[in-house]
C-alpha cells in the first residue's frame, strides 16, 4: 500500500479526524487514477475521499499544505562541475556524488526514503529531534561521504575537493535537520491537539481562558449537533395511528379482498422542542458563558427551542441567538442593553413567576425544559410552587447545577427543595459533564 | 447522440470542458470528484449553501452523459414505499380474482385435499412477482439498461431510518426485495446526494460516498457563471454584479444571496436593459435576490456605498 497516503492518513488522523480503512482504500484508488503530478487535482481528490465535513476539510487542508510539501530549497543544481581531485570522483560513494551534483530532487528522495525507512512518523517530542537525524542521515550512506571526505583531505592535489565535500555535508545535514523539524512539526502537533481537546472536556468551565474559547465552541457544536441527530429521530410512541390503507389492502389480499383485518399507522414524528433557562447573574458569569455557547450552538441546529435568561428578572433572548453571530449574541447578553434585565441580585422566585405569568404557553406536554443555574436564591422566597407548575405542563424537566453536588443546599442554595420537581438534575461545570448530560436526555426519553 | 462515456471521462480537463458546453461552470475541483466518482463507481454527496448548484450539478451531469436523470426528492417521512418500490395492489387483487374462477377448473378432476394442494404448488407464484411491482426511483435508477443519474435530493431532510436504507443502494448497487429477492444494477448509475446540512449525516453514509463541498464561489469564478447563464450580459455590469453581491454576502443578513440569485437578478437586468448598476434600478429590485423584509431594509440604507465601492476597479 502506499506509504504516503498511509502517512497521511494518520496526520488526518491525530489531527482529530475520524478516517476509515475503507476511506483510506478509497483515496489509495482514487490516487492511482489521477496520480501525483498535480498538486490541486491530487488535493481535490483526497479531500473528496478523507474529509467529508466542513469542519474537517478545514483541518485537512492545514494537514495537506504541511505534508505535501517539497521540502526542497529553492536553488540551482550545478551539474557536473569535476575540478580537481577529478580520478577521485568515480571511487566517491552515491551520497557524495550528488551532493557535489547539487542533485537536490535525488537527495530529497533520499531522505524520504530513509525517513519513512527510520519511522520518523513515530516521533513525539522535541528532544528526539538529533536521534531520528542522526538515523536518517546513517540511512542515507553519511558514514560512505564521511570516509571521501577523510579520503579527500589525505592527499595535497585534492584539497579542493575535501573542502566542496565538506561544505555539501553540513548543507546536507542542514536539510535532514529542517526536515525531522518539520515532521515534529507536522506529527507531534497533531498528536498534541488531540490531546489538548481531550483536556478542554475535563477542564472546569470556569478555568478555561478566553484564547481556548474558539476551540471550546467547536466542541460544544458537534456536542449539539449529536445530541440534535439523536433526539430528533422518530419514535414509535403512538400504539395506534392512522389507518394504513396500503397495508391494509395488502394484508387482507388473503381474504380475498375483503377489508376485515385492519392495519395502523404506527409512526408517530417526535419534534424535539426545548425551553433553556439560564441564570447570568455575576455568580455564575463564567460557566453561564458556556451554557449560552451550547444554548446558541443548539439554537443553530433545532428548529423549536426557545431561550430565557434571567438575572433579578427573566427575558426572553431566542430572538438574539437568531439573529446575530454568536460572539455578538453573547456580549450582548452579557451586558444587558437593551434586553430589559436587570443586574441586581439573583432572583429564582420572581425569574420562576415572570415565566409563569409571561410564557408558561410555551410549555407543553411535548417540552423538554432544561434550567440552568446554582440555585443560589439570597435567602428569598425560591417560589417552588410554580417550578412544580412547570413541571406539571412539561415532559421532562432538567436542572443543570454548575455547584458540585455536596454544596447543595448549603447556605443560600435552594437546590433540594427545587430537586423534587426535577426529572434529573445534575452536577455540570466541565464539558464532560454536558456531554453526559446530552446521553441522559436521551435515556430518559420515553 | 453522445460520444461514450469512457471517452468522455477520459480526463479532469475533458470533463470541465464538457460540463461548460452543457452550461454549467465547475471548478477543477468539482472536476476531480466526477471524476473519481466516474472511476472508483462511487456516489457522491454534495454539501454547500443553499443555490450554490448542487442540484443543477446532477442535472448537468444528465445532459453531459445523454443519460436519463432520476429524481428523488427526500422529505420527512419519506419510506421505502415511495421511494424504492410498491406493489401494485389493484392488480393483484384483480389477480386473485381471476385466480378463484380458474382454481375450480384446475382441481376438477382431483379427488383429495392432498391432490388439489399438490396441484395447486405446481402453479408458479406470481402474486408477489416482477409484473406486479412498481418501480419507484431508487430502483426504476438500478434498472436503467444504459445506467442513468441518480439524483437524492436533500437527503438531510428525510429520517435517520431512510438513510440507513439508502446504504445498501450506494455501497452495492442492490436492493433486497424480501418477496423477490435481491435485485443489481444492470449499470451502475451515477449517483448524487445532496445535503443542505439540515443535520449532520451519519458516517456510514458518508463513508460510502465521495464527499463534494460547494461553497459560494470567488468573485472570478462566479463572474464565469453569469457570463455561461446569461449570455447576453456586458462584461461591465457582471463585473459590478458580481462585485455588489459579493459586498451584500459580507452583511449579517437572514439569508445571504445566493449564486441562483444572483443569476436570477442578473436576467431581471437584462430585462430592464441595463448596461452598469444604478442607484435607482438596484433599490427597485433588492427583493429579486434579497428574500427577507429585514435583509431589503439593511441593504437599502447602504445601496449607495455599495455601489461605489462596487465600481472602483
Amino acid at each position: 500500500m502506499d506509504r504516503a497516503i498511509e502517512d497521511f492518513v494518520l496526520v488526518l488522523r491525530r489531527s482529530g479526524v475520524a478516517v476509515s480503512t475503507s476511506e483510506t482504500l478509497d483515496a489509495v484508488r482514487a490516487v492511482e487514477n489521477i496520480g501525483y503530478s498535480d498538486r490541486e487535482v491530487l488535493r481535490g481528490a483526497l479531500a473528496a475521499t478523507l474529509a467529508k465535513s466542513p469542519q474537517n476539510r478545514v483541518v485537512f487542508d492545514r494537514c495537506f499544505e504541511r505534508f505535501f510539501s517539497t521540502g526542497l530549497p529553492p536553488g540551482e543544481p550545478n551539474h557536473g562541475h569535476r575540478q580537481s581531485g577529478e580520478e577521485l570522483y568515480g571511487e566517491l560513494s552515491q551520497l557524495s556524488q550528488m551532493v557535489l551534483n547539487g542533485d537536490r530532487g535525488g537527495l530529497a528522495i533520499a531522505m524520504q526514503r530513509a525517513s519513512r525507512e527510520v519511522n520518523v512518523s513515530n516521533i513525539r517530542f522535541v528532544t528526539q529531534k538529533s536521534a531520528y537525524t542522526q538515523k536518517i542521515l546513517r540511512r542515507m550512506g553519511f558514514q560512505e561521504l564521511n570516509r571521501d571526505i577523510l579520503a579527500a583531505g589525505a592527499t595535497e592535489e585534492s584539497v579542493a575537493l575535501y573542502n566542496r565535500l565538506s561544505h555539501a555535508k553540513n548543507e546536507l545535514f542542514r536539510m535532514v535537520r529542517n526536515h525531522v523539524e518539520e515532521q515534529l512539526d507536522l506529527y507531534a502537533l497533531s498528536a498534541s491537539h488531540g490531546m489538548l481537546e481531550h483536556d478542554l472536556a475535563d477542564t472546569r468551565l470556569s478555568h478555561v481562558e478566553e484564547r481556548d474559547f474558539a476551540r471550546m465552541h467547536a466542541i460544544v457544536r458537534k456536542l449539539a449537533a449529536k445530541l440534535n441527530t439523536v433526539y430528533s429521530r422518530k419514535c414509535k410512541a403512538a400504539k395506534r395511528g392512522r389507518l394504513d390503507f396500503k397495508k391494509t389492502l395488502r394484508g387482507n389480499i388473503a381474504h380475498q379482498g375483503c377489508l376485515f383485518a385492519t392495519r395502523w399507522k404506527m409512526k408517530k414524528i417526535d419534534r424535539p422542542n426545548v425551553v433553556a433557562i439560564c441564570d447570568i447573574s455575576r455568580s455564575v458569569q463564567t460557566v453561564s458563558r458556556f451554557f449560552l455557547l451550547f444554548l446558541y450552538a443548539l439554537t443553530e441546529m433545532l428548529a423549536q427551542i426557545r431561550t430565557f435568561v434571567f438575572c433579578s428578572n427573566l427575558v426572553e433572548v431566542s430572538d438574539i441567538f437568531d439573529k446575530h453571530s454568536l460572539t455578538r449574541a453573547i456580549s450582548m447578553i452579557e451586558s444587558g442593553d437593551d434586553l430589559g434585565i436587570g443586574f441586581g441580585l439573583t432572583d429564582y422566585g420572581r425569574a420562576l413567576a415572570d415565566f409563569k405569568r409571561k410564557h408558561l404557553a410555551a410549555v407543553s406536554q411535548k417540552t423538554t425544559v432544561i434550567l440552568i443555574g446554582d440555585a443560589r436564591n439570597n435567602y428569598d422566597d425560591p417560589n417552588v410552587e410554580s417550578l412544580k407548575l412547570i413541571r406539571q405542563k412539561s415532559r421532562k424537566l432538567f436542572w443543570l447545577n454548575v455547584e458540585n453536588r455536596r454544596k447543595w443546599g448549603s447556605g443560600d442554595s435552594e437546590m433540594l427543595k427545587y430537586l423534587p420537581c426535577c426529572d434529573l438534575a445534575m452536577e455540570c461545570n466541565t464539558l464532560r459533564h454536558l456531554e453526559k448530560f446530552a446521553h441522559k436526555l436521551l435515556k430518559v426519553r420515553p | 447522440m453522445q460520444n461514450s462515456t469512457a471517452e468522455q471521462f477520459v480526463s479532469i480537463e475533458a470533463l470541465q470542458r464538457g460540463f461548460h458546453a452543457t452550461g454549467y461552470v465547475c471548478t477543477r475541483e468539482i472536476a476531480t470528484t466526477l471524476y473519481l466518482a466516474h472511476h472508483l463507481g462511487k456516489p457522491i454527496l454534495v454539501e454547500g449553501p443553499a443555490g450554490v448548484g448542487k442540484t443543477e450539478l446532477a442535472k448537468s451531469m444528465a445532459t453531459f452523459t445523454g443519460l436519463p436523470l432520476i429524481r428523488l426528492q427526500c422529505y420527512e417521512g419519506l419510506d421505502e414505499s415511495k421511494a424504492l418500490y410498491e406493489w401494485k395492489y389493484g392488480k393483484q387483487l384483480l389477480y386473485t380474482q381471476i385466480l378463484r374462477d380458474r382454481v375450480k377448473d384446475v382441481l376438477e378432476d382431483s379427488d383429495s385435499l392432498a391432490d388439489s394442494m399438490l396441484k395447486l404448488h405446481q402453479y408458479d407464484d406470481i402474486f408477489f412477482s416482477r409484473q406486479f411491482l412498481e418501480p419507484r426511483p431508487l430502483l426504476k435508477a438500478l434498472q436503467q439498461e444504459e445506467g442513468a443519474v441518480l439524483l437524492v435530493d436533500e437527503v438531510d431532510k428525510a429520517d435517520e431510518e431512510f438513510e440507513a436504507f439508502l446504504l445498501e443502494v450506494l455501497s452495492d448497487f442492490q436492493v433486497s426485495i424480501p418477496e423477490i429477492g435481491t435485485v443489481s444494477a444492470v449499470t451502475r448509475p451515477i449517483v448524487f446526494l445532496t445535503s443542505n446540512n439540515a443535520r449532520e449525516m451519519s458516517e456510514a453514509l458518508k463513508r460510502r460516498c465521495l464527499y463534494l463541498y460547494i461553497p459560494f464561489p470567488c468573485p472570478d469564478f462566479e463572474r464565469k457563471v453569469i457570463h455561461t447563464r446569461v449570455p447576453g450580459i456586458s462584461d461591465r455590469l457582471a463585473d459590478q454584479l458580481v462585485r455588489y453581491i459579493h459586498q451584500v454576502r459580507q452583511l449579517d443578513l437572514r439569508k445571504i444571496p445566493s449564486v441562483s440569485e444572483a443569476i436570477d437578478w442578473a436576467r431581471v437586468l437584462i430585462v430592464l436593459h441595463a448596461d452598469g448598476l444604478e442607484p435607482n434600478m438596484v433599490t427597485e429590485t433588492l427583493n429579486v435576490f434579497l428574500k427577507f423584509e429585514e435583509d431589503i431594509q439593511l441593504v437599502r440604507t447602504q445601496v449607495g456605498q455599495m455601489l461605489e465601492r462596487a465600481k472602483r476597479t
